[in-house]
């Protein structure tokens, strides 16, 4: 009996603690019931009863609080036979203003059933100095003018002041839809001595445009981050914030609020042509050359460059010249960031091509800005340029008078420079584009060039040498038969002595191939004996020919021919005397 | 082939060389690569188109054949300023010491590399018509001033006729190969397998001294021979034209 009692009494112990289990509550807390607006309050959401949920507790009343999530952490435990369960839901929240404020209930849903908390109380005081400094944290902005005109730049700057550890800072600006703040380079890092107080300064420099006119009030700014409190002396290396087993606390810090005049732009002197360009700005032109010969080109160039809202740097404008075609080059705008706002540069380049000789006025070119250093409108403008092309190569002759060296002084040379190499371009004129002959073209051409000249003097060289042979053919055919021919002319006996005569002529001239009209005895005498005739023979030839001579210039010469001699036989004789 | 289509072919071939100088003008170097060696193997040998070619290789970045082109470019071309210069450029840019083998009688007729074929071949031509008309001239006027003029056309004959043929058999026994390959290993025999015995790089020249199925035997002018693959060299000999 005692063993069945106590056995029950143990299962309903063990039972006990799992129906004392079954109650869920959830209870609001905060770590303290003062604090002011530079603290950091740690509140708590404890849920008992629950080991896990699946939603995170909505708290009401934190609308003048920032909220930093603290972390969750889960508990069970079992002491003296009762288990318990624990989750804690953390925050560090951190009033906006000063003031009593309740906080809660906090409700939570757990297994389909919403449970809530109390509501718990907190007195919010203003931060206040402590003696002899300003606090170990403090944010301050400044402006780098109260009051500014529209489009004009003005700094915004926020510096953090810490003697405390920080991390994982984060800023809020103030919220304006006319303004927009555009963060000016990296933050930067400093000390600096406040109040005799040595602080460590956290810098950032924000840009700000105001584009319309008014009064702008800026709200505080805020820096939120963690702090490490150096109050912790503990030695524990595990207190270090770099093992992550100590957090920092997280804090916001807010700066006072500022007040911004934007007055417009004066309209009294206003330019027709400001394009709304603020700022402080200078102009540089160049004309080069301002010498060129026709077909030459130069090159005008501007160039402005200043701070301020170079955006609105317009692009200007060449007016048409006559008798010079312009080509205008894309405008090219750089602009850079510092810690004083934006700088820029715009350069504008037109390429004058003159169409005739002369000199040419390139008139100036301006715009307009306006100085808020100076409260006025201003205008830039470049110089009028005179360009002078010269027809053709007459620049060289004039070269020497251009020439910025003195008579006597000469000018150093230097050695050409070669700095770069590349290959020339490609060929594109149609005289490189000369297909030439084909094949057959070109052999066609070898054989006219190279074989028509020796074809046609090998024509006329046969031409030729066949013509003299047949003339030589000719002679030698008429040689053979003048003896023949002599005696069929005077084979009769009844010739006279002019007939004689023509004979022995035309004996003379067949045989010897000569082509003599009168013949004299002499002649006929040298003639038959330099063909090989003998002597004797040649003066009997001679003999002859003179007494028919006399026969014939007597007025006998009609008569029967008496030479004295067997002319036929004389004849025979020479034939075969010269060969 | 008429008129007409004559005329078209032509046509297209203005077409081609323009396009072609476009695409380079352009950047689309590929594109003229392509251009130049259809307008090329069209049949129009220009020492012109070949040095366009040579260009675009070069800028496409193939050393190898950019100075494969300018060499047959030189064919045609020899006394041109900017294909000497683009040819020395390039050079400078091989990475091997190796000279260039001179080609045969160069060293006798050291003037024939500054003239293209066709150029001796009318030098030689206008020596044949000067010599065979003086010739005829002799025929009808025996006078002394014939006779030296025959003497002295008859050694302008003999100077370009020899000059043209020695021309004509550098061209035509022209084995200079230009290396393609960035890196080209010259082997002991024919077969991948072999050893290396040295090695080339793109726009080297060398002399191929014959051909075994798709490889070839190679000289260097130091007289080192190997065996590369033929795909990897390119012969800077072209057709003539004259043939």
């Amino acid at each position: 009996m005692k063993k069945y009692v106590l056995t029950t009494l143990i299962v309903i112990a063990l039972f006990l603690p799992g129906l004392l289990w079954a109650e869920i509550t959830v209870s609001l807390g905060l770590d303290r019931a003062d604090a002011t607006t530079a603290d950091a309050v740690r509140m708590v959401v404890s849920v008992d009863g629950a080991q896990n949920s699946a939603e995170s507790p909505m708290i009401m009343g934190l609308d003048v609080f920032h909220i930093s999530s603290g972390g969750t952490s889960k508990r069970i435990e079992i002491v003296n036979g009762e288990k318990s369960s624990r989750i804690e839901y953390s925050y560090y929240i951190q009033p906006k203003t000063a003031g009593t404020f309740t906080i809660g209930p906090a409700s939570i849903r757990i297994r389909d059933k919403i449970y809530e908390s109390n509501t718990v109380s907190l007195t919010v005081g203003k931060a206040e100095q402590s003696d002899g400094g300003r606090g170990t944290l403090f944010l301050e902005a400044a402006l780098s003018n109260d009051t500014t005109y529209s489009e004009q730049q003005i700094i915004y700057t926020l510096r953090l002041y810490r003697r405390l550890k920080i991390s994982e800072v984060s800023v809020g600006l103030p919220e304006d839809e006319k303004l927009t703040f555009r963060q000016l380079g990296e933050a930067v890092e400093y000390r600096s001595i406040v109040s005799g107080q040595p602080y460590q300064v956290l810098e950032v420099r924000y840009l700000l445009v105001p584009a319309q006119p008014g009064v702008y009030a800026l709200e505080p700014a805020r820096m939120g981050m963690n702090v490490y409190d150096q109050k912790r002396t503990s030695r524990s290396p595990f207190d270090d914030q770099f093992f992550g087993f100590t957090s920092g606390r997280p804090v916001n810090v807010t700066s006072q609020p500022l007040e911004l005049t934007v007055l417009p732009l004066p309209q009294q002197e206003r330019p027709e042509d400001f394009s709304g360009l603020v700022g402080i700005f200078t102009l540089n032109s160049n004309l080069e050359p301002a010498r060129i010969k026709a077909g030459e080109s130069a090159s005008l160039s501007v160039t402005i460059q200043g701070r301020g809202n170079v955006s609105r740097i317009p692009d200007l404008m060449l007016p048409e010249l006559d008798g010079i075609k312009v080509y205008a080059d894309q405008p090219q705008l750089t602009s850079t960031t510092d810690q004083q706002g934006i700088t820029g540069t715009k350069i504008m380049k037109w390429a004058l091509v003159p169409q005739k000789d002369g000199r040419f006025i390139i008139p100036e070119m301006g715009l307009s800005y306006f100085n808020p250093q100076t409260h006025q409108y201003e205008l830039l403008s470049t110089q009028p340029y005179e360009l002078t092309v010269l027809p053709g190569e007459q620049l060289e002759a004039d070269e020497g008078v251009v020439l910025p060296s003195e008579e006597g002084i000469s000018v150093p040379k230097h050695e050409v420079e070669e700095l770069g190499r590349d290959i020339l371009p490609v060929h594109t004129t149609m005289q490189a584009f000369d297909p030439g002959l084909n094949i057959r073209q070109r052999a066609a051409m070898l054989v006219i060039i190279l074989f028509l000249p020796p074809l046609i003097f090998l024509v006329v060289f046969f031409t030729l040498h066949l013509k003299k042979r047949s003339t030589d053919q000719m002679a030698a055919i008429r040689a053979r038969k003048a003896t023949k021919g002599f005696i069929v002319r005077l084979g009769r006996e009844d010739f006279s002595a002019e007939q004689a005569l023509d004979a022995i002529r035309d004996f003379v001239n067949d045989r010897f191939s000569l082509s003599l009209g009168l013949i004299t005895p002499d002649e006929a005498g040298s003639i038959v004996e330099s063909q090989g005739a003998s002597s004797e023979t040649a003066q009997r030839l001679r003999d002859v020919v003179k007494r028919l001579q006399e026969s014939v210039y007597s007025g006998t010469g009609d008569n029967p021919a008496d030479s004295g001699y067997d002319l036929i036989a004389l004849i025979r004789r020479i034939d075969r005397e010269a060969g | 082939m008429n008129w007409h289509s004559a005329f078209a072919a032509e046509k297209s071939a203005e077409d081609l060389f323009f396009q072609a100088n476009q695409a380079y003008k352009g950047g689309s170097y590929t594109e003229a690569v392509e251009l130049y060696n259809k307008l090329i193997s069209s049949g129009h040998y220009s020492g012109h188109f070949f040095y366009n070619l040579g260009n675009a290789y070069f800028r496409a970045g193939d050393l190898g054949r950019a100075i494969l082109n300018y060499k047959r470019a030189n064919l045609f071309i020899p006394r041109d300023a900017d294909l000497q210069f683009n040819l020395s450029y390039a050079g400078d840019r091989t990475r091997d010491a190796a000279e260039e083998l001179e080609p045969p009688l160069s060293f006798v007729f050291f003037w024939v590399d500054s003239f293209n074929l066709d150029e001796l071949f009318y030098a030689f031509a206008l020596a044949n018509l000067l010599f065979f008309s003086i010739l005829l001239v002799r025929l009808f006027i025996k006078s002394e001033w014939t006779y030296y003029f025959i003497v002295s056309f008859v050694t302008l004959w003999l100077i370009t006729g020899l000059s043209f043929g020695a021309k004509y058999y550098q061209l035509e026994t022209d084995q200079r190969v230009v290396v393609f390959a960035e890196e080209l290993n010259v082997l002991a025999g024919p077969d991948q397998d072999d050893t290396v015995l040295f090695k080339l790089h793109a726009g080297t020249i060398a002399e191929r001294e014959r051909s075994e199925d798709n490889w070839s035997l190679i000289r260097l002018a130091d007289e080192k021979r190997g065996w590369v693959e033929s795909e990897s060299i390119g012969s800077v000999k072209v057709q003539s034209g004259l043939l």
